[in-house]
């Protein structure tokens, strides 16, 4: 298990490790305490780092840098990769250019978040050239500042791109080709397995790059816990104290990170993250943007996979509702068996599935919109980056000619599991257009959902608002403009 | 964009007044500012958890720690029953260290577990079972008033006859507001690390703002004489009031077990741990009668204030006293009946935030005007205008300080004027005919802070300097560094006094060892307290070498000057260095402390009147916001700012200090909501359920500005002004711009819009208008 750490020449070669530790745990205990924890569950920013990882641009190695929060992520997962943190990007006295715009402009108060805000900013600055205020604010949406108002931070932000031509004179700069050169070498012969003994309890970790392989050992050892983005599991380490056994990380797993497209599908691998599925998904799905936006943070994106997105059976996920409207089908691997589910049939209640003991979700397939076909997302949350929704709903509507033929509605937030509003649907495909949408349709909600009141939002809230949200689909239809204000808006 | 010194409008050679980046600005972005958890552990380090309560009210049957002491890593587990001196608490020792016999808060702390490693002592506390009996609990300040739970008699601060007033007025309202809370949500979380020196003695690193008052508690917990505890801060993540009280207790039960072991301890706090065992801004619930003329302009006023003070005293008295001294905002009021009560919950013990009352005394007087405006259908900043503190006449406040330095009537203007209020007035109220589902709303809301502690003798402050051989000035006084920035603005003070460069002075890190007896750093207070004892001590030395140089140099006082990093003697001048190096080798005495106590002000509580407050800083701010009513989610599109800060001892620290504040309130008010279930639970444990701005809140048109030319009529240090706290409250005009929003729906109907203002809230508050 090897990694590139800062600027050490040496990779860092991790033999006895506890596969459930975390890379904030293990960068603290060995005295790197620059990276700082202030939730320990990936909702503050404060222990964000930058993940150095070899890609293929038009046949061109190059190092893609991507930002990460370490409390919720395993020391193991770093293997064949590059590990920046906030200690690690200056050379002496020399600050690194985001370092040295942030002393500019005031960007630090009391200091505590700084180190993961210029850990964000350093990924943005490493991967664009030109800046702008959307692609500031969504590469620091993961990074909470309680002191500054951001006001300073942004400035920063705009500071360092003023002058990043002329002085792009930075250790990861002026090294490009060594540190891809060190990459590649350190992929060499990847392990894949990786086993640790404490306490007389042995903790394996397998980290399997051929799909055939995972299917063998997740059918073998059914109890193993699939890891990948670690976005979830990793809270279930920091905040509920878990230790795993068996833990199967399915980031390497090739098949599972490809993505395939028609002109009447695309097939996305379950350990696709949510940037890297971005753009395909965006090309197809314009409507998805405002909600991939909202989708939790940048850090969390970096990461956080797609197939662990559904398998984590959340009652909101987010996109779940969206991929239900969608009609997309899960292909689920168990053994060398594989069948497909459709994915409004794939929940059954709270966090459960219908995904047997060593079966695991391989790929999703999401049909393309076709002729009179139309697609709509809504979230509502308290607020707008980095959130959990009150409710999400995503609507598509099948139009035959200027009528209104079929409407697909589903919902996260309204019940234990995301699904579709069938009663709904009915209602809004019998009486669209009309000027009570909004009521009928409250009136048919109530049937579809008896909705939580929780920390997030009251039942009525979420009865009223998604009633509104139809109405509002419909304004929009109708070119009455409603706007959604989570968007930027002109004044 | 950034700002360059001209932009700052600063040009002098005074380092006093310069843009200067915060003292640990370069050691923040390359973390290697150490926070307590950061700091190297001594060898051995044991670190401690706690166990808490899970319900809000209860009498502890038992507490079984077995499962816990089975897990070889756990050292010790602490119960109330071990400690001799178990109470502690800021005002009365009103708090147990650990609950006894009974609990009264959902979170309290009920054992301590000291293990060998952070997570450990976290599992051994997960084992530990503690079975309560348990009891009804009062939650809500509503059950606190119908079972008359109060910690202490109502305040009253009365002027003329309000009720008398309202009778004869013309026009009356009557009304309600309720006012969230808010967690401090400091980055850095409660932390102590406690090491033991020799005897009894002990080394406390805190994160606090208060280290005497550290000091204090754990030297009565310990039973130990005050000299035998040094407790040091040298920095905070964030602290926004949160450290004033609430670092004493995991300082005290680290230093309990670092007494008994020998050994160092540690403590850090898990965010839910510490969103659930320590206090937060008072929630409040306001009950308010006005009469007024067909201007607006106030004649009586009558407003009863209910806090939910949580299960204890810790500062409550204090907050819903300068929540009344606030309740007149910068608004005269001729006839005024203001009364605070004091509701007792089984909650965690509320306790100081930014602004310490003021914010929540501020929002009733300023949703009362909103909803004068409404009723009269003028625009709410032309009443603002007619109730503003004159200059002459109608000067006096509720408790009697007559506001000798009000600048509000031209402070609002100035703002008002550019940018283009009444204008943007007309646009919006354009937009609004044309449009049904996106309405637009905008508030000018002023702010008039007094500042100053309202407990006189917290207003002393003092500060030690040393010059040392080569000329380098080593500074320490009584304040703590939070993020604020007090350090260096003291900094620049002597750098200042001396006549040397900034890079010449080395701030340290804050011990009661050094400065004894020090107030909290708080009331907004540090520079102007601190500020003043480290001129007072650089006066000290300096008149030390000013004797010295017309003795050595035949010369006259009035002729030695430090300026330029020059000691100018006459017609002569020398370096500083070479200077303080002539004069050790001549016997000078180149240290000294420096005290300072704030002049003019007295209060007597009895009667609630006199001048509690040196001086007020004022501000003001125009908000618009534009409000989807089919969903009641909105959006803050842009801000104005203009504020007074008297002359700035460093504009970017309070430019920082302006925005950031303004921020913190838009959360107060906006989408920062505590959430408790019916049995008291605290459910808004963490961040991914309690919701801070994050950064695309930010304003996209946000023009901060500090009023030019301005400076405090008061002999403060360098004519500046206090702005820790009151740019928290210019956050009200996004409140009171989606108040006007909403109204807009119903031909500016008057709405019953409850802070904090969620989406939900406005969604109903919508709803209720269009029945």
């Amino acid at each position: 298990m090897r990694f590139l750490f800062n600027q050490h020449k040496e990779p860092i070669d991790l033999a006895e490790v506890n596969p459930n530790m975390t890379v904030l745990q293990w960068l603290r205990r060995n005295k790197h305490t620059g990276t700082k924890e202030g939730c320990a569950a990936g909702d503050c920013g404060a222990c964000t780092a930058v993940i150095g990882e070899l890609a293929t641009i038009k046949g061109k190695k190059v190092i893609e840098y991507k930002s990460i929060n370490t409390c919720i992520s395993l020391v193991l997962n770093l293997n064949g990769k590059h590990l920046i943190t906030v200690e690690g990007i200056s050379e002496g006295n020399r600050l690194h250019p985001v370092q040295s715009a942030m002393v500019r402009a005031n960007g630090s108060q009391c200091g505590f978040c700084t180190p993961g805000f210029v850990m964000s900013l350093f990924a943005l600055y490493h991967n664009e050239n030109e800046i702008d205020l959307d692609k500031i604010n969504e590469a620091l949406s993961g990074n909470l500042c309680r002191c500054t108002g951001y006001q300073p931070i942004i400035d920063a932000a705009f500071l360092i791109f003023e002058t990043k031509d002329s002085d792009n004179n930075d250790y990861f700069s002026n090294n490009k080709s060594q540190l891809v050169q060190s990459l590649v070498r350190i992929n060499e012969d990847e392990p894949e397995q990786f086993s640790y003994t404490s306490n007389d309890k042995k903790v394996t970790y397998d980290a399997p790059t051929d799909v055939n392989v995972l299917a063998k050992t997740l059918y073998k050892y059914q109890d193993a816990k699939i890891v990948s983005g670690c976005t979830d599991l990793g809270l279930e380490i920091t905040q509920q104290l878990q230790q795993f056994g068996h833990i199967i990380n399915v980031q390497n797993v090739h098949e599972m990170k490809s993505i395939h497209e028609n002109d009447s599908l695309i097939e996305i691998g379950a350990a696709v993250s949510y940037h890297s599925a971005w753009t395909l998904l965006v090309r197809s799905f314009p409507e998805l943007e405002p909600l991939l936006k909202r989708f939790a943070s940048r850090p969390i994106r970096n990461w956080a996979t797609i197939g662990g997105n559904i398998a984590n059976a959340s009652p909101i996920g987010d996109m779940p509702p969206a991929l239900i409207a969608l009609n997309a089908t899960l292909k689920l691997r168990r053994g060398d068996n594989v069948r497909e589910v459709r994915l409004q049939d794939f929940f059954i209640s709270y966090k459960k599935t219908v995904l047997l003991k060593g079966e695991f979700i391989k790929s999703i397939t999401i049909p393309k919109l076709v002729k009179g076909e139309s697609f709509t997302v809504h979230k509502i949350s308290r607020r707008y980056e980095d959130d959990i929704s009150a409710v999400c709903m995503a609507i598509k509507l099948v139009n035959d000619g200027p009528n209104l033929k079929e409407a697909v509605i589903a919902l996260g937030g309204m019940a234990e599991i995301p699904k579709r509003a069938t009663m709904l649907e009915k209602t809004v495909t019998k009486y669209w257009n009309k000027r009570d949408i909004a009521k009928r349709s409250y009136e048919s909600l109530k049937e579809d959902f008896c909705p939580l009141d929780d920390v997030r939002a009251s039942s009525e809230y979420r009865l009223q608002v998604s009633a509104n949200l139809i109405k509002k689909t419909l304004l929009n239809r109708i070119n009455k403009k409603v706007p959604n204000l989570a968007e930027p808006i002109e004044n | 964009m950034t700002k360059t010194d001209k932009e700052w409008g600063t040009d002098s050679n005074r380092v006093v007044g310069q843009a200067m980046a915060h003292d640990s600005s370069i050691l923040h972005v390359k973390g290697s500012a150490p926070y307590i958890d950061d700091i190297v552990e001594p060898k051995g380090t044991m670190h401690v958890a706690f166990a808490l309560s899970d319900v809000a009210h209860g009498n502890i049957k038992s507490i079984e720690i077995k499962e816990s002491l089975k897990m070889d890593c756990v050292h010790s587990v602490l119960l109330a029953e071990d400690i001799k001196n178990l109470n502690i608490g800021a005002i009365r020792h009103d708090e147990p260290l650990l609950a006894k016999d009974e609990v009264l808060f959902h979170g309290q702390a009920v054992a301590a577990v000291l293990a060998d490693s952070h997570e450990n002592a976290r599992k051994a506390a997960s084992l530990i079972r503690v079975n309560i009996e348990e009891l009804e609990p009062l939650i809500t300040i509503p059950q606190a008033k119908l079972k008359e739970s109060f910690l202490d008699e109502p305040i009253k601060m009365t002027k003329g006859d309000a009720e008398g007033a309202i009778s004869k007025s013309v026009h009356k309202i009557t009304g309600k507001l309720s006012i969230g809370g808010q967690e401090h949500y400091y980055l850095e979380s409660q932390a102590a690390l406690a090491i033991p020196t020799e005897g009894d003695e002990l080394v406390l690193h805190s994160s606090t703002q208060n280290p005497s008052e550290v000091q204090h508690l754990v030297a009565h917990v310990l039973d130990l004489p005050q000299h035998s505890i040094e407790v040091v801060t040298r920095r905070m993540g964030g602290a926004f009031g949160g450290k004033e009280c609430g670092a004493s207790q995991i300082a005290c039960i680290c230093a309990i077990f670092a007494q008994k072991t020998k050994l160092p301890i540690k403590s850090r706090l898990p965010r839910r741990e510490d969103m659930l065992m320590t206090g937060k801004r008072h929630d409040f619930e306001v009950e308010y009668k006005a009469g007024f003329d067909d201007e607006g302009c106030i004649e009586g006023i009558e407003m009863e204030l209910y806090a939910r003070c949580g299960y204890s005293y810790d500062l409550s008295v204090a907050i819903v006293s300068r929540a009344l001294f606030h309740a007149d905002n910068a608004y005269y009021l001729p006839n005024a009946s203001l009364v605070g009560h004091l509701c007792k919950t089984n909650t965690a013990s509320n306790t100081a935030f930014r602004g310490f009352g003021g914010p929540q005394g501020m929002l009733a007087i300023e949703n009362i005007i909103e909803e004068i405006a409404l009723h009269l259908n003028l625009d709410a900043y032309d009443v603002r205008k007619s109730n503003f503190y004159q200059k002459e006449a109608n000067n006096e406040t509720p408790y009697g300080q007559l506001i000798e330095d009000n600048i509000i009537n031209e402070l609002a203007h100035e703002l008002a004027t550019s940018a283009r209020y009444k204008e943007r007035r007309l646009d919006i109220d354009e937009f609004n005919k044309n449009n049904t589902y996106i309405k637009k709303g905008l508030a000018l809301s002023p702010v008039k802070f007094g500042i100053s502690f309202t407990k006189k003798f917290l207003n002393q402050a003092g500060a030690l300097v040393h010059v040392y051989k080569d000329g380098s000035i080593y500074l320490n006084h009584g304040g703590t560094e939070m993020g604020q920035g007090l350090f260096v603005k003291v900094a620049q003070v002597v750098a200042n006094e001396f006549g040397v460069e900034l890079g010449k002075v080395k701030v340290s890190a804050t011990s009661t060892a050094k400065v004894p007896n020090t107030s909290a750093t708080a009331a907004s207070s540090g520079s102007d307290l601190n500020g003043m004892a480290a001129k007072d001590a650089c006066n000290r030395i300096k008149n030390n070498l000013i004797s010295f140089a017309v003795k050595q140099f035949n010369i006259k006082q009035e002729d030695v000057k430090f300026y330029d990093s020059q000691v100018h003697l006459g017609a002569n001048q020398m370096p500083f260095d070479e200077f303080i190096g002539l004069a050790y080798i001549n016997r000078v005495e180149l240290f000294s402390n420096g005290y300072y106590s704030t002049p003019k002000i007295h209060y007597d509580s009895n009667k609630r009147r006199g001048r509690p407050f040196y001086y007020y800083s004022y501000g003001a701010c125009i908000s618009e916001v534009v409000v989807d009513t089919l969903t009641g989610e909105y959006k803050l599109t842009s801000v104005d700012i203009l504020h007074d800060v008297g002359a700035s001892l460093n504009p970017a620290i309070d430019y920082g200090q302006i925005v950031g504040g303004f921020v913190q309130g838009m959360g107060w008010l906006c989408s920062e909501e505590l959430v408790w279930d019916d049995s008291g639970k605290l459910l808004t444990t963490g961040a991914s359920t309690y919701k801070l701005p994050s950064i695309g809140d930010t304003p996209k048109h946000f023009n901060v500005k500090i009023k030019p030319n301005n400076s405090n009529h008061e002999e403060t240090i360098y004519k500046s002004k206090a702005v820790g706290e009151p740019p928290l409250m210019l956050a009200i005009s996004v409140w009171l711009a989606i108040k006007n929003a909403i109204s807009s729906v119903k031909d500016g109907k008057p709405n019953d819009l409850v802070a904090p203002a969620s989406f939900e809230r406005v969604f109903f508050c919508i709803n209720n208008l269009n029945k």
